[in-house]
Formats: C-alpha cells, structure tokens, sequence
C-alpha cells in the first residue's frame, strides 16, 4: 500500500491540486451565466482533465498491483543522502538575492548568489570562490547596466 | 533597374557592414544568455536606430533580431536552457547531444538548419511577401483556435512517457496560463490581490525556471565536477555538404516555419514545436527523438529562423506585426517615419528591397560570426561545475529580472525551478507539456471565446468554417496517428 | 590561444560598436550640455528651485505599453529631447514594463520612490478606467500628475467598399439588427470601447464587441473581414485610410487630423466627446512640489522643441498640452463619466 503511494505520489498530488483549484475557481472567479465568453470555462475544464487523468493513472496503477504486472523500478542514478538539502540552500540565496537587492545593490548581491553557490557546488578554494563572485557580478553589472543600458538597483547607502 | 543598383549600392557600403556585423554580434549574446529575450535585444537597440538612416537603422534591428533567435539554441544545447524560448524545442535532443560529447555537431547543424530557415523565409519574403499577407489575413479567431489546438496535440508527441502524464501537465501548464486577467472578458483569475499577477505567469520567466534553474538544482543535487560526464568528445563538425541527408526535414520545417510566422500573433517556439512534431511523424527513426537526434534538431531550428522572415511579412506588407519583435521594429520604423502597409511598397520601393535582401544578408553574416564562436562555445561544457553552476544561476537570476525590469519574475522563476525539481522526484520526468500548454493555452482559450462572441454561442462555427475545419482534422489526425504508434 | 583572441577581438567589435553608434545617440546630447549651464535658464522656474538640485542621475520612464505601440513611441520621443530642458543633462531611459491591462506598469510608478526619478507615461485607461472594476491600488487620483502631452483620437471604420458609409448607417443597422454588428476593440477597458459604449447607451442599440490583445490585433481581423469596423487609435488605421482600404466613419475624440477631416464627431452627433486617449506623464503619488514643478516646466517646453514635433508628425498625432492641475481634472472627470457607463453596462455595481 505504501508503496502504491509512493508510486503514484505525483499523481496523487495532481489530484489534490485539482481538487483545490476548482474550488478557488468557484468562489473566486465571478461569472455572469449570460456571457459567452464565461471565464470559469477552461479552468474547470482543465481541473477536469488533471483530475480524471491522475485519476486514471492511478487505477491503472491499481490494477497493475492487483495483477502483480508492475514494471521494475528504474533506479536512482546514485544520489547522496539529504543532496536535497543544497538545492533549500541554493533557493534560499535567490530569495536573498531579490529581497536584499533594494539595500544592498545589485553588485553584492549578485556576488553573494555566485560565491555561496560556488561553496554548494563544491569549491573550497577561497581565492576561487572571491575571485567567481566578483568576477561574475563586475561582469554582469557591465553588461546588463552599461551595454543594454537596464536599470539595475543600487546600493542604498 | 535603377532600383537594384541603388539597392546594392546601400547594402554593399561600410556602414550597412558595419550595421550587419554589430547587430549580429549584440543578438547573439542577447539570445544566448537565458532571460534575455529576442524582443528585449531589439528594444534595447532601438534607441540607437533614431540617429541612423532608415535602412540601417532597420537592418540592425533586422540582424538582432535573427541572430537572437538562432542563438538562444546555443544554450539549449549546451547547458539545457534556452536562451529564448523559440529554442525550447531544440533544448531536448541538442542537450542529449551534448551528453554523449556531441555538442560541436549539435551546434553546427543549428546553425547550418537555422540559416537554411532564415534564407527560406528570406526568400519567400523576397518574392511573395504581398500573396502571403493576403492568405495570412484569412485566420480568424475560429482558425487561430484550430491552430493552437494543433499545437497542443503535440503534447501527445512529446510525452514519450505515457500520453496520460502529458496530458496532466498539459493540463497543468493550461491553468496557469489562465492565471491574470483574461482579455476577452476582462475578469481577474487566481490573482489574489497581487497586481504583478494580473499579467499572467510569464512564458519566459517560467521557462528559466522549469528548465535551467531546475537543471542547476539537479546538478548541485549530484554533486558532479562537470555539467556532462566526461566522454568521449566528438568535435567532427558538419559542414553545409554533411547536411545533405537534413534537407528534406528543414524544407519541410521551413514551410512550416515561414507558414506560422506569416500569421500574425504566432510565434517561433510553436513554429519549432511543430516542425518537430511533424519531422517526428514522417521520420525513419522517430524512436531517436528526444534522445539525441540530429534530424529532430535540424527539424525545431530550421523552423524557428524560418518565423523570422515570414514575421516581417506582415509588418511590412500590412503593418501588423507577425510576433512580438517585429511589433517593437513597426515601432521603429514609425518613428523614422516610414509607415509599413500597402503603401511603403510603392512610396518606397529602395527601402524595401534594402530590407528584403539585407534580411538574406543578414543571415550570411550571422553564418559567419557565430561559425567562429561555435568553437568556442563548445568548449564550455568542460568547464568545471564550480565555476558553471553559480555563473548559469546568476545569468537565470538576472535575466528573469531584465524581462520587464521587474523582480517579480525572479519569483516566479525560482518558484517554476522549485517545481521543474520536484516534478520529476513525483514521477514526471519530461516537463515540456507544461510549457507547451503555457504559451499555447491563450490562443486557444481566447480564441475560443472569440469565436463563441462571433457566432453567439454556437459551437458549429469551428467545423463550418473550412479552413478551421482542416486545421482541426489534421489535429484530430495527427492525435491518432500518434497513439496508433505507442501500440 | 585563438579562442582568445577570436573572443577578445568580438568583445573589442561590440565595444567600439557600440561607441561609435553612441555618437548618434542624441540622449547624451552633447549639443545639449553646452546650452545647459546653470547659469543659462531655459526657464526661470529651474533656477529658482534648484535648491533641491534635480535631477541628479538618470530618469526613468516606465511605459506600461509594449514597446512600439504608440504610447510607447510617445515614451521616446520625449526621452530623446526632455534632457535639454532639464539641468545637469542627464539620461533619460524608457522601460516597457508590460501586462494586465497596464496596471502591473502603473503599479511600478505608483509604488516607486517619489524622488522624481521614476516617472510613467500613460495614456488614459489605466487611470480613469481600470480603478473602476476595483482591484487595483491606485485610483484616477492618486498619482502626482505631470502635464498631458498628446491625444490620440478613438475612431470607428469600417471596410471602404461596405454597406454604411456614415455613422448614422450604422446606427440604423444596429437598430434593426441588435447584436448583429461586430466591431473589435484592443481590451475591454480600452478607451475606444468605453466611448462605443457610452454611444451605444446614448442611442440604444446594440453591437457586439469583440475584444483583442491590442489595436494591430484588431486591424488584422479587420482587414481579414472577421469583424465588422475597427475601433481605435486612429494613428493605427491611417494608413489603410490614405490607399482607400477603409473609411473612418466616427472620430469619438476632439483631435481631428487631417485624414479623417470630414469624420462625423461624438459631437456632431450631439453627445460629449469622450473618445481621447489622453496621454501624458504622471509621477509616483507624494513626489515633492519642487521636483514635480521642474518637472512640469520641463515637459512644457519640451513640447515647443522642434525635434519632437517632427516625431509626433512622424507617428500622426497632434501636440495638445495641459498642465498638472487641468490634467488631473480631466483625469477626474472622464473617471466618473466612465462609471456611468460601466454601471450601465452592468460591469460593475
């Protein structure tokens, strides 16, 4: 049984998500039953078919059990344990990035984004990881400020 | 006569080279770099046109614009983001390619096919560009609908995974490609408050996310000391004689490239998708697609650089705009005080053709900066993770930001990279459906409602009109076909 | 080693590419620092309230328009001249910020900084017909305006060779067949189908609108005959009026060029003109009175400079000025006109 679930987790998660979305459609998108162009049309359409579909999945999955016909599981190319845990850290130095570069300019933050994902990818070399960082920030500032003329923000102080 | 001289004699001089050579170079960073887009790269050297003359100052434009187009494959290729999102057909077989060491033939067949689709185009806008406008004006709203439910039958092509997984993350991408404010009944959906959604989940934004800042998140996750396991690299290059078994693919893609271009509001990532959809079809070894097949690769981008002439059909022809760069250069050319529509033909006949055949130009000169660059590029896939995984985060991070200056998209690309990550850990490995059904969900939809406006609620309108009709069987056909296959 | 240098030698391309280009770059205006001096007034009102010393670096201004459109080109025109009148020539860029039927632009300039150097260029819906259906921040009222520098005239035309060649014919025709005729609009709350509606609302009939992304939408299914008239700017129609395509049979505006001269106006027909798309310039709400004034007196002059009015005639559109205070009542005033008529619509309560 577990392992049913486990199987099917993305399914099963699409069914929720359907579920969820049809009912925000319904109390919040208004509708005016005599327009034609009804707007609740493809997103209850679409909820439909997700759900139908995961559904369908799995009991397909289901039957395939009953039967004992499942299919062997293609292994996991060899992961670490807990890898997942620099791909938290990696996401939270965008959500630094974005939230920090109205303070703090463009240039640290952007180099702070490269060093700490030099670290996570590996790098040890102090001079390597400083070097990376604001190499790649110099850079970008010079191409995306300068060349292209973009409006990047600027340090506050 | 007197015209062609005058013509040869404007292209042929230092400044149009000038022109010519700059434009391709600055499209062909634009293009590569992940969130910059086509259109970005024009607006940016629109500015620089004012001071110019006339001709120059659309050639350059001209110029980016292709070589923006046609690079964004180089990216796909090689770290498996698109750097536009006409690429994005070109992102599963050209990264294949590049794991099995084969990046320098991936690259120079998109090249070799991309410029065999511009001077397709090139040609056709050359010759035919009035004729062509005319067909093209014949897509009314029940056609347009026809035409993006055949885009969206290509998620059964793609979806090598099971059609029914497709079909869920086609549905997936559909529902947040309704998220804004929907145009034809002018009502908010899923935007909760927050005015940055009112836009809608922009194509670009998610695409870095889902498809470049997730593969970061994935290499991180494994911890290897190269993007591509090191094997055996192949540098043999393909030379235009190697192409030759290519041909009747990018012919084929070409026509369907310069044929989606021609109608106004399409644009080249449908363009790719369905030449590959249709090389997949006709092909001798479909069972390679996906995997690395060069075929399928010379399918997607002679078809996206075909859009770019067939797009200026319109512009110059009608002055409407063929997809969203050639609105910004009906801008430019405005400004100079050209007005392109039935009359600039015949008030201007040196400018035109100045254009058309610096269009061919164009391309030429595109061929060989970005032969010398290719190399080059290839090479990157050695570079080490240290330096590759934080240089290619940062170009997602900031590119999402350049796109409308607006640190929202950064949002958004993280939170589609969070989810490009998850997916597949959920048993959905192939995420393409989900851009797919993006861009392609408002042309349906809207047209859809559109055409109910027309005919007051009947749904008869789509099969009774013969143009929506045919566009809907061969929808309907291809659907078939492909699931016959899987048996 | 000949990677480098192929690189090296690109970089070096782009770089004097771009310096050379640069000449012809009029924002940096070298012609213009000479005429620029403190000391040199352009306008009395500068040196006065230089005490603040603004501009200090560059200003930006976000068009919530896709680029190209003819907001977008009205962005730019400006750029180009308005650093001359203002001191310490500084760079003027424009940035598209697209989306949602312009709010998610408008939103940027109403939450930006109001140190005068955010400032946005819109033309009339986002300010006087979006805030109606209630889900936006800012109201017609809530931005500092700066001066209203155009008005691009809404028309109505219909293919040269249909049935109705004057407004009146169309109004017949929808008399006796309600909902039968088609015209297409660029949004719902486009300025052009406001004025439609309120028409339609004065006479009592009945037409059927069909809603686009955008006026060269609209224009592509009007010359494919999907639709019956295109609604509008005129400035996107011109030109299928000069070669005789199609005739413009209503000019809901007061501007009147000369390619649609003899058009019958919202007036002509007895009702208020309420066809303009009014654009102008706008700065973020709480922007201090000295900036704002240097500002206004910057754009005033702006509007007598030669090259810009060569770019307006350029693009078709007529240079109408009004100052902050009769910009911000106009504003008002359509705002509550516009209620009415999306009250009627049944759009809103």
């Amino acid at each position: 049984m577990k392992d049913l679930i486990k199987r099917n987790s993305g399914n099963f998660v699409f069914l929720v998500l359907s579920a969820g979305v049809f009912l925000i459609t319904s109390g919040q998108i208004s509708s005016k039953s005599n327009d034609v162009a009804e707007a609740r049309r493809f997103p209850y359409m679409m909820c439909g078919l997700i759900a139908a579909m995961s559904l369908l999945s799995i009991l397909i999955d289901i039957y395939k059990w009953r039967k004992k016909e499942l299919e062997p599981q293609t292994a996991e190319d060899g992961r670490k344990a807990y890898a997942w845990i620099k791909t938290i850290i990696a996401a939270a130095l965008i959500i630094f990035w974005f939230t920090m570069i109205n303070m703090l300019g463009f240039i640290i933050c952007t180099a702070i984004l490269v060093g700490g994902i030099t670290v996570l990818a590996g790098n040890r070399n102090v001079i390597s990881i400083a070097a990376v960082a604001i190499a790649t920030a110099l850079v970008m500032y010079l191409v995306f400020a300068v060349l292209l003329q973009t409006r990047l923000p600027e340090i506050l102080f | 006569m007197d015209i062609i001289v005058s013509v040869l004699q404007n292209l042929f001089s230092l400044q149009a080279l000038l022109v010519l050579v700059l434009g391709s170079a600055v499209g062909m960073v634009v293009g590569t770099i992940p969130g910059l887009s086509a259109s970005m790269g024009v607006a940016l050297m629109l500015p620089f046109t004012f001071g110019m003359e006339a001709s120059y100052g659309v050639l350059l434009l001209v110029s980016v614009y292709c070589s923006s187009i046609y690079s964004g494959s180089i990216s796909a290729i090689l770290i498996n983001t698109p750097g536009t999102s006409a690429s994005a057909a070109s992102m599963m077989d050209g990264f294949s390619l590049t794991k099995q060491g084969k990046a320098r033939q991936a690259l120079d067949i998109s090249l070799n096919a991309s410029i065999f689709g511009g001077i397709f185009s090139g040609v056709l806008l050359l010759l035919l560009a009035p004729q062509i406008a005319k067909a093209a004006l014949t897509f009314g709203p029940p056609e347009y609908f026809a035409l993006g439910v055949l885009g969206l039958s290509i998620i059964a092509g793609v979806s090598d995974e099971g059609l029914l997984k497709g079909l869920i993350l086609g549905g997936f991408g559909f529902l947040i490609s309704t998220i804004g404010i929907d145009p034809v009944s002018g009502i908010y959906r899923y935007t909760f408050g927050n005015s940055n959604l009112t836009a809608g989940i922009d194509s670009v934004s998610a695409m870095i996310g889902l498809f470049a800042i997730s593969e970061m998140f994935n290499q991180l996750e494994i911890g290897a000391k190269r993007m591509v396991q090191a094997v055996k690299v192949d540098n043999e290059g393909i030379g235009m004689r190697k192409m030759k078994p290519y041909v009747p693919t990018m012919l084929k893609s070409s026509v369907i490239g310069s044929i989606i271009g021609a109608i106004p509001g399409t644009g080249s990532a449908i363009a790719a998708f369905m030449a590959y959809r249709q090389a997949k079809a006709s092909s001798k070894h479909p069972e390679e697609y996906g995997k690395g097949s060069l075929e399928a690769l010379s399918a997607a981008e002679s078809a996206k650089n075909a859009v770019t002439g067939s797009a200026m059909i319109p512009m110059m022809t009608l002055g409407i705009p063929g997809d969203a760069v050639t609105a910004i250069m009906l801008g430019g050319f405005t400004i100079q005080g050209l007005a392109p529509g039935p009359q600039l033909f015949e008030k201007s006949p040196i400018l035109v053709y100045t254009i058309m055949i610096g269009f061919l130009l164009a391309n030429i000169v595109m061929m060989l900066e970005a032969r010398v660059a290719i190399k080059a590029f290839s090479k990157i896939s050695n570079i080490s993770n240290h330096y590759m995984i934080p240089i290619v985060m940062a170009c997602c991070v900031v590119g999402a930001f350049a796109i409308n200056n607006n640190l929202f998209a950064v949002k958004i690309a993280l939170i589609f990279g969070v989810m490009g990550y998850i997916l597949p850990k959920l048993g959905f490995k192939n995420l393409v459906p989900i851009l797919i059904a993006l861009i392609l969900g408002p042309i349906v939809e809207q047209n859809f409602s559109r055409s109910l406006v027309l005919s007051d609620g009947g749904f008869g309108i789509f099969f009774t009109r013969p143009l929506s009709l045919i566009i809907l069987l061969i929808a309907a056909g291809s659907i078939l076909l492909g699931l016959r296959k899987k048996k | 080693m000949k990677r480098r240098s192929v690189g090296a030698a690109v970089v070096l391309t782009i770089v004097l590419g771009f310096g050379l280009l640069g000449c012809g770059n009029s924002n940096t205006g070298t012609e213009g620092s000479s005429a620029n001096k403190e000391t040199e007034t352009t306008s009395s009102a500068e040196t006065t309230s230089n005490s603040v010393n603004y501009p200090k670096k560059d200003i930006e201004i976000v068009v919530p328009y896709a680029a190209g459109g003819s907001t977008d080109m009205v962005a730019r025109a400006f750029a180009q001249v308005l650093s001359n009148y203002l001191p310490n020539n500084v760079n003027i860029a424009v940035v598209n910020v697209t989306g949602g039927n312009n709010i998610v632009g408008t939103q940027e300039v109403y939450s930006a900084n109001p140190d005068g150097y955010t400032i946005g260029c819109i033309a009339a819906a986002p300010l006087s017909i979006v805030p109606l259906y209630g889900e936006t921040e800012f109201t017609h009222d809530s931005f500092e305006t700066i001066a209203q520098v155009t008005s691009i005239a809404q028309v109505l035309a219909v293919s040269a060779n249909s049935e109705w060649n004057t407004i009146e014919d169309v109004i017949t025709y929808a008399k006796e067949n309600p909902n039968a005729f088609t015209y297409g609009v660029g949004g719902k709350t486009n300025v052009s189908n406001l004025a439609l509606s309120y028409l339609m609302m004065q006479e009592g009939v009945q037409m059927k609108s069909v809603v686009y992304n955008g006026n060269s939408e609209v224009l592509t299914a009007f010359l494919g005959g999907h639709v019956n008239a295109y609604t509008g700017a005129a400035t996107d129609i011109k030109e299928y009026v000069e070669s005789g395509e199609a005739k413009i049979l209503l000019n809901m505006g007061s501007v009147v060029e000369d390619f649609y001269a003899d058009a019958t106006t919202m007036e002509d027909l007895g009702y208020e003109s309420v066809g303009d798309a009014y654009t102008g310039f706008i700065a973020p709400p709480d922007t201090p009175d000295e900036i704002m004034e240097i500002l206004e007196t910057a754009f005033e002059k702006a509007m007598e400079d030669e090259t810009l009015l060569a770019t307006y005639a350029n693009i078709g559109i007529q240079p109408v000025f009004l100052n902050r205070a009769e910009f911000q009542e106009l504003i008002s005033q359509t705002f509550e006109r516009n209620k009415e008529v999306l009250k009627y619509l049944g759009e809103i309560e």
